[in-house]
């Protein structure tokens, strides 16, 4: 599991930073995304923004790329010749990942934790960060060292349907598929029990669609 | 390690007295473990209550439903079923309050234990404060209670209270009433001979139908199980059988019945079983009166009614017979049995008239089934008055009546018992019109008791008279029964301790359960109960519970050892006196 050297290495780097705050609304933050890492990032990425007392963590639900002037003109152009034409031209778009807030990372301690619930808010332009290393995923995924999925009922309770929970799933299949055989079954139980208190269903098809990622 | 008995097993959700508790189980208890009937402690605020499992079920969130689609690993399902379990279903039993105690006595719950209050298993400590102990005097223990984890204690029975009022046994062919009478009637005979003071004797007289009770008790294959407890109280008992084959190979005496003996009113009582129209009993007066004084028959009167010319040869073969056919002919004056009976139809015809000439000749067939019964006209031999005598003296025996060979010749087991039936109430009111107190307290054992107490012979059988009129005055009747709803609803309410074995009608089910304190609640029970588990209520015991039956070869053994003290007692009784005046 990560130390907090780990995760201050992530943090303290601003180049590292894919995007910055841009909108807050309760459980739902809007990241506005450096163009250049626009192509990084995918539905089910975990987010950590870094904001004052607590960094914050989400996953993302949706993207979004639209122009920032409020009017579209069509050009009729290839993406290389767009891009050669206009090379400056993503200046002037808006690229937007909207994350769900479901947890928050304590960094005071030696040993970094995560707790999947909510605590305190990013401000705006707060950096924000993917998270994708094992060991700060470690962190994430299992916390205190057990498979804890209990952020997926923020992340399905603010819009996440079963197309997202299975792109979260898949994004993460190699972490998971490399660490599942340790403890597969308080993997199937945690993810399971997240259900539940996410009020799902429809259990069965949630039980699939993670068989069949894991395959 | 938590003690079974304090730990934990689940809280008092909601409910109410009259309709049922329910209670949640904790995620850990295995709702397998607790079956209907069972007994269970609820400790409350500021009382402890016992109460009856009525009913169990699993409720759990649609989220369950899913669980048998998905095309998973079974590790994935075990694991799936292993978070249900603990978060999405519950456990729950439905529970009969029926008792409470507090600093007081237990008695019947009247109050409703408080939410969440908690669920354990009943110790050895709660039977005993709540249903007694056994005393070998009045209290004898039948059997264990049915508990959620076996309890290996047992609850008496007070046989003083079981025999103040009737008491009936039902349940199904082959659910143990047989083995449960002989017991109940093993410590009735135990209590009584254990009495510190003896102010009225108790006989039993047992209608046995199956001679399990003379004899021994069988499986349902027929093969012996147990002796029946006639046999093992042998020296206690007196026990007929009607079958005369049955009787020489067994040692058992002969039950005779003597014909010159039955009165009119006794062949009116028993003209149901016969099948007899309305209209011959119209004109049974005036035929015995043709039979008795016009062809002088007097007392044999009855042979009138049921010899023909056929009957010479078959009843010439015995002594008996014979002279009854010679005494008959000489009587009348006729040259044959057939004369006899053309003289009789030409009077009938003569005084009363062509119907009741046709009536005679059409009726009297059905009666000369009696001529197939055990039957005796020797005056001085009468068994019926043997059997009165005998359970009516203080000093006289026990009584068994065996069908043997005839178990399944209702009409003759009918006839038996109502004929002595009517005697022993015309003996015991006489008797009271005198002045006279009865020295005995009589227990009738009747099987398939609805054939005298039912719906449409309860109001004319002599055993309807005894159930209404005799039970305070020291005769009451055991109802041993498969149908219960058959039974006239006036001798269900007579009914003071109860012994429900399973039972599948729904209408015998409602009938057993007629006088109980949660009738709805109790009814599932009823048709989930094993072989030997009975649900009892009323006097007899504390409060309703359901048990398995001791194991009667154990009691077998108890009731053997008890029988060579008395008799060791008696012997050293004869040979003190024999010092003392020899």
């Amino acid at each position: 599991m990560a130390n907090s050297i780990a995760w201050y290495a992530l943090l303290s780097s601003n180049d590292k930073a894919i995007g910055e705050v841009a909108n807050v609304k309760g459980g739902i933050f809007d990241i506005y995304i450096y163009p250049e890492f626009y192509p990084n990032i995918n539905v089910g990425n975990i987010i950590v923004i870094n904001a004052e007392k607590f960094k914050l963590l989400g996953i993302v639900l949706k993207l979004a790329h639209e122009t920032r002037l409020g009017s579209f003109t069509p050009l009729r152009k290839s993406r290389n010749e767009i891009n050669q034409t206009y090379p400056d031209l993503e200046r002037y778009h808006s690229f937007v990942s909207t994350i769900v807030y479901t947890s928050h990372l304590n960094l005071t301690s030696e040993k970094p934790e995560i707790f999947h619930r909510r605590a305190g808010m990013p401000k705006l332009h707060d950096l924000a960060f993917i998270v994708k290393e094992n060991d700060l995923l470690d962190t994430f995924f299992k916390p205190n060292g057990l498979w804890d999925f209990s952020f997926l009922k923020y992340y399905i309770k603010e819009g996440a349907s079963i197309i997202e929970v299975n792109d979260l799933l898949y994004y993460h299949k190699d972490y998971i598929k490399s660490k599942i055989n340790q403890d597969k079954k308080s993997f199937y139980k945690a993810f399971i029990k997240a259900l539940i208190e996410a009020e799902i269903e429809d259990i069965a098809t949630y039980m699939e669609i993670l068989e069949e990622v894991l395959k | 390690m938590m003690h079974e008995n304090t730990k934990e097993l689940g809280r008092i959700i909601r409910g109410s007295i009259s309709g049922g508790i329910i209670a949640y189980l904790k995620n850990e208890e295995s709702i397998e473990n607790y079956p209907l009937g069972s007994l269970i402690a609820i400790h409350g605020e500021s009382h402890k209550y016992l109460a009856l499992i009525t009913d169990i079920g699993i409720e759990s969130s649609n989220q369950a439903d899913s669980l048998i689609r998905p095309k998973v690993s079974e590790d994935f399902i075990e694991a799936t079923i292993d978070v249900y379990k603990e978060r999405i279903r519950n456990q729950w039993v439905k529970l009969a309050l029926i008792a409470q105690i507090a600093s007081e006595q237990p008695k019947t719950a009247d109050t409703m234990p408080s939410f969440f209050s908690i669920l354990r298993n009943v110790s050895e400590d709660d039977v005993k404060k709540f249903f007694g102990i056994e005393n070998y005097k009045t209290h004898w223990n039948i059997g264990t209670p049915k508990v959620p984890k076996g309890l290996e204690i047992e609850i008496p029975i007070d046989i003083e209270k079981l025999i103040e009022l009737s008491f009936a046994i039902y349940g199904k062919s082959g659910t143990g009433k047989t083995f449960l009478g002989n017991l109940l009637a093993g410590y009735i005979i135990s209590y009584d001979l254990m009495k510190e003071r003896v102010e009225q004797r108790i006989k039993l007289l047992i209608f046995d139908m199956h001679s399990e009770y003379a004899l021994e008790l069988k499986d349902n294959m027929g093969n012996k199980i147990a002796n029946g407890i006639a046999y093992i109280f042998r020296d206690f008992f007196l026990r007929y059988t009607p079958d005369e084959y049955f009787a020489k190979e067994r040692g058992l005496k002969q039950f005779k019945i003597n014909y010159t003996r039955i009165t009119e009113a006794d062949l009116r009582m028993l003209s149901p079983i016969f099948g007899v129209t309305e209209t011959f009993l119209n004109h049974l007066s005036r035929i015995k009166t043709i039979l008795a004084r016009d062809l002088k028959l007097n007392d044999l009167w009855i042979w009138g009614l049921i010899l023909d010319i056929d009957d010479e040869d078959r009843l010439g073969k015995t002594n008996e017979g014979f002279y009854l056919i010679e005494e008959i002919k000489k009587r009348s004056n006729v040259k044959d049995l057939g004369e006899l009976r053309e003289k009789a139809c030409e009077i009938i015809n003569k005084k009363i008239g062509a119907p009741a000439e046709s009536s005679f000749r059409s009726q009297t067939t059905k009666l000369r089934r009696l001529l197939d019964y055990p039957y005796t006209i020797k005056n001085e031999q009468d068994t019926i008055e043997e059997i009165i005598n005998n359970i009516l003296d203080s000093e006289g025996k026990n009584v068994t009546i065996s069908m043997g060979r005839f178990e399944k010749e209702t009409p003759l087991y009918m006839m038996i018992a109502n004929l002595l039936a009517r005697r022993l109430r015309e003996k015991i009111l006489e008797k009271l019109s005198k002045g006279e107190a009865l020295e005995t307290k009589v227990v009738i054992f009747l099987e398939e008791a609805h054939n005298f107490l039912g719906r449409e012979v309860y109001r004319q059988s002599p055993f309807g008279e005894i159930a209404r009129e005799m039970r305070k005055k020291g005769v009451i009747t055991v109802i041993i029964d498969q149908r219960p709803s058959e039974l006239d609803p006036d001798v269900i309410g007579m009914v003071w301790t109860n012994f429900v074995f399973t039972l599948t009608d729904t209408e015998d089910i409602k009938s057993s359960l007629l006088g109980s304190p949660h009738p709805e609640l109790f009814r599932n029970i009823i048709p989930n109960l094993a072989s030997r588990e009975v649900l009892i209520y009323g006097e007899a015991v504390k409060f309703p519970v359901v048990l398995k039956v001791k194991d009667y070869n154990i009691v077998e053994i108890f009731f053997n050892n008890l029988i060579r003290k008395i008799n060791k007692e008696i012997l050293g009784r004869r040979e003190s006196i024999e010092r003392e005046f020899l």
